[in-house]
């Protein structure tokens, strides 16, 4: 209880709180608690990672957190039949090589590579996280980002502030931990992973913003509900 | 000495890999040539034979071709290389592989002399490389696409601007203007994509061009304007014929508010009153939807090209070596420069890539990626960029590490060049050859052959190997393929009513279904779902084309009954 009292709330931290905790997929986006909860401490980690350099007890809170993340996510792996038949049939339509050993490896590899990387791209890709994504129980049409479009101001402008930063290895490490899994499970398992560089992203540009002068930040939080209430407007036409 | 003797070896090195990479093989890879590259390759050969395209109209300023107003400028370098050629695949696709090739020393000189000047030669050589062996450029490069065409002049374009600066001389930016005009003629896009860019090439350094017009103001008024008021009425020339005429109508045929996603999933769900209150915002974010698709990994590295059926990998628009740099260079982009020419270098390189993407992105289709070609060298420019940054940084770190990079950079770069070539010579004709056309030149040269010996053939445009999928305008091929004379084509009596058949070919759907049985002395050319199961027999079936993949395309049937030596595949 102490340690609370230590805590300060400011004008900016409860407006940074505002922006970062009206983002859109917390409210169109099907999830439970502990999706939010695990996501949301994992990318808090990749912010301490990113502020603090070798420091080894957020990498060893953020090795265990990972770990968890893992255990309670399900770990499906994404290699379902549509990849086996995709990759077999891409391999059959070599007249010379069909069933050659060094063939199935080079040819069945790479494609299954590819299919994870289409995997980040759906999820993490700049456009499904601004501008789509908001899916899988709304039609995947609706220009509805996971963040709002001008967060990537916001990220964009945190990168040019810290890019130094950015390049620390231990963060580097981290991230590219997150991104594996985010692409290799199926959507359901992959969610903590992919909130967790949602997360991080938000907390980034939502520094930048709460730079601002209040007024600022007030539209900035005035125009994200106008972004809501358009998309809430339009959420039941559709709806899958 | 020495050092000069290898430089101009790697660069001819480079060339040479440019050259071979677009014309090996150029008639036969990629396979068949689209209804776009039959048709502007007709309309060349009756330029050539008649002075008139293929509806008869002498030296046109746009072609009316089938209806899409095609800009002139492909189909005029068309007109020496089917004399030069033939009228066949190599001849029609001549102009786009050497336009394609032209850009490589352009890509040279632009980062020796300006981009990378005070870098080492290898980065402005590396740069070359990576357009030598853009799969943006060799696929595009090797169909007859206007697109092409277009990239060359604009490339000169912004090389000129840049020699303007350094050089101080308004000649430059006069020669800029003339290759920007050409550029704006050539293809659809530029119209928006040239004007924008040399707008922003202003804006970037509008303190130099300021000084060097002022100048040119005391000291050559006359030839200021001279060139303003010629160009000016130039101007007013390409917008009556290509902004407002009916050379506007393909921009107005695919721009996107009529796209399918937009009109039949978002604005047909919202309904009338939700389209009143909605539709605004809907467009606007829809817009940027699409802007920032442009920004994934899906169209750099995954399937951009359109290698593949959709949902499959395929082969991307960048070099999967390439793409991390890319990324770095990106970013970089965003990261102050002290150096003031460098800033400016960069803040330009960051608009040429965002407008290089603005006329896709305004149009139907997402990731479209031969609208996006304006972006290509941009993209392969900021690549090298984030090369050298990497490069820099690890040079500080250990020549070790450098070594280790470089060795993986090229593992991944011909990893990934070897699945570009698989994808586009293998599973590219074995999925999609169907959206090229596939099928119709076979069926074409064969009617040639036999179409004396019957009263009337018909043919069906309706095409697809799953069904009534495509809708193909079949007469052009059995023109080409025929080399029929263009000038009989223009008189023939039934033209002016926008009907194409010729000779005693007729060009419509066909139900066989409803027509019970075939008679007289005719023969059917159509998709093997046209016909009822009775006519698929061996004793209909006179000749047969099939798909890479091995499914039927096209059957040409009869009812005179054939012996089996007459059967053709």
């Amino acid at each position: 209880m102490n340690y609370l009292k230590q805590i300060k709330i400011t004008k900016e931290k409860f407006l940074g709180f505002l922006l970062l905790f009206s983002v859109p997929f917390i409210y169109f986006y099907p999830f439970s608690l502990l999706t939010l909860a695990t996501s949301l401490f994992l990318g808090i980690l990749l912010i301490k990672l990113i502020s603090r350099e070798n420091n080894n007890l957020y990498v060893i809170i953020f090795i265990s957190s990972l770990i968890f993340a893992i255990f309670v996510s399900g770990h499906k792996m994404y290699n379902n039949i549509a990849i086996d038949n995709v990759t077999n049939s891409q391999r059959g339509e070599h007249p010379a090589f069909q069933t050659n050993m060094s063939a199935k490896i080079l040819h069945n590899k790479s494609t299954v590579l590819m299919y994870y990387l289409q995997n980040l791209s759906d999820r993490l890709s700049i456009s499904s996280i601004f501008a789509s994504g908001s899916y899988p129980n709304i039609s995947k049409y609706l220009p509805l980002g996971l963040l709002f479009p001008w967060y990537l101001i916001g990220f964009l402008l945190s990168i040019r502030q810290y890019y130094k930063k950015y390049l620390n290895y231990v963060f580097l490490i981290a991230l590219s931990t997150l991104l594996i899994p985010a692409s290799i499970f199926t959507t359901d398992s992959a969610q903590i992973f992919v909130f967790a560089v949602i997360w991080f992203i938000g907390f980034a540009s939502v520094e930048q913003f709460i730079k601002l002068p209040g007024k600022y930040i007030y539209s900035i939080f005035f125009i994200n509900l106008i972004y809501l209430g358009i998309f809430f407007l339009s959420y039941k036409f559709f709806l899958i | 000495m020495l050092k000069k003797i290898i430089y101009c070896a790697l660069f001819s090195v480079i060339i040479f890999i440019a050259v071979f990479l677009r014309f090996f093989r150029l008639g036969t890879i990629p396979t068949s040539l689209t209804i776009d590259e039959i048709g502007n390759g007709y309309n060349a050969y009756s330029i050539q034979k008649t002075g008139k395209d293929e509806w008869g109209i002498k030296l046109p300023p746009y072609f009316r071709s089938t209806g899409d107003y095609d800009a002139p400028v492909l189909i005029y370098l068309q007109v020496p290389s089917v004399w030069a050629f033939g009228l066949n695949e190599f001849g029609t696709r001549v102009p786009s592989a050497l336009f394609s090739l032209l850009i490589t020393p352009f890509i040279y000189l632009l980062c020796r002399k300006y981009l990378f000047s005070k870098k080492s030669i290898y980065l402005s050589l590396a740069a070359t490389f990576f357009y030598a062996t853009s799969q943006w450029s060799i696929f595009f490069g090797r169909s007859g696409f206007e697109a092409v065409i277009a990239l060359l002049p604009a490339v000169v374009n912004i090389y000129f601007l840049f020699r303007g600066v350094e050089k101080k001389n308004p000649v430059n930016f006069y020669l800029a203007l003339i290759f920007a005009y050409i550029s704006t003629v050539s293809y659809s896009s530029n119209k928006i994509f040239v004007p924008l860019i040399n707008l922003f090439f202003i804006v970037v350094f509008y303190r130099s061009i300021l000084e060097i017009f002022k100048v040119e103001l005391k000291e050559k008024k006359w030839r200021l304007i001279v060139f303003s008021v010629l160009y000016s009425l130039a101007i007013v020339v390409l917008a009556k014929l290509y902004l407002f005429g009916p050379g506007a109508v393909r921009a107005k045929m695919v721009f996107f508010t009529g796209d399918f996603e937009y009109k039949r999933a978002l604005m047909e769900k919202l309904g009338a009153v939700g389209q009143n209150i909605l539709g605004l915002p809907m467009l606007v974010f829809f817009w940027l939807k699409r802007f920032l698709e442009y920004f994934s990994l899906n169209f750099y590295v995954i399937n951009g090209l359109g290698l593949t059926l959709p949902g499959q990998p395929g082969s991307g628009v960048l070099n999967l070596g390439l793409f991390p740099l890319y990324i770095v260079g990106l970013i970089s982009l965003f990261i102050p420069d002290k150096d003031k020419i460098i800033g400016k270098i960069k803040i330009f390189l960051l608009g040429w890539l965002i407008i290089g993407l603005i006329p896709a992105t305004l149009a139907n289709n997402a990731q479209h990626a031969l609208r996006t070609i304006n972006s290509s060298i941009a993209a392969i420019l900021i690549s090298t960029l984030g090369l050298s940054i990497v490069l820099d940084y690890l040079a500080k770190k250990s020549k070790k590490i450098t070594t280790i990079f470089i060795a993986v950079l090229i593992l991944f770069f011909s990893f990934d060049f070897v699945r570009f070539l698989d994808y586009y010579t293998i599973h590219y004709p074995y999925q999609l050859s169907e959206t090229r056309g596939f099928g119709w030149k076979e069926m074409a040269i064969f009617a040639d052959k036999v179409h004396k010996q019957y009263d009337n053939i018909y043919v069906d445009p309706r095409f697809g190997s799953e069904g009534r999928t495509n809708y193909g305008v079949p007469y052009s091929y059995f023109q080409f393929y025929s080399q029929y004379d263009p000038h009989t084509f223009h008189v023939f009596p039934n033209r002016d009513s926008f009907i194409s058949d010729f000779e005693n070919y007729h060009f419509l759907e066909i139900d066989f279904n409803q027509m019970g049985e075939i008679k007289g002395n005719n023969l059917y050319i159509a998709s093997p779902w046209s016909f009822p199961d009775d006519l698929k027999t061996k004793k209909h079936i006179i000749y047969e084309v099939k798909y890479p993949n091995g499914v039927t395309a096209f059957y040409a049937i009869t009812n005179k009954e054939q012996n089996e030596t007459n059967i053709q595949k």
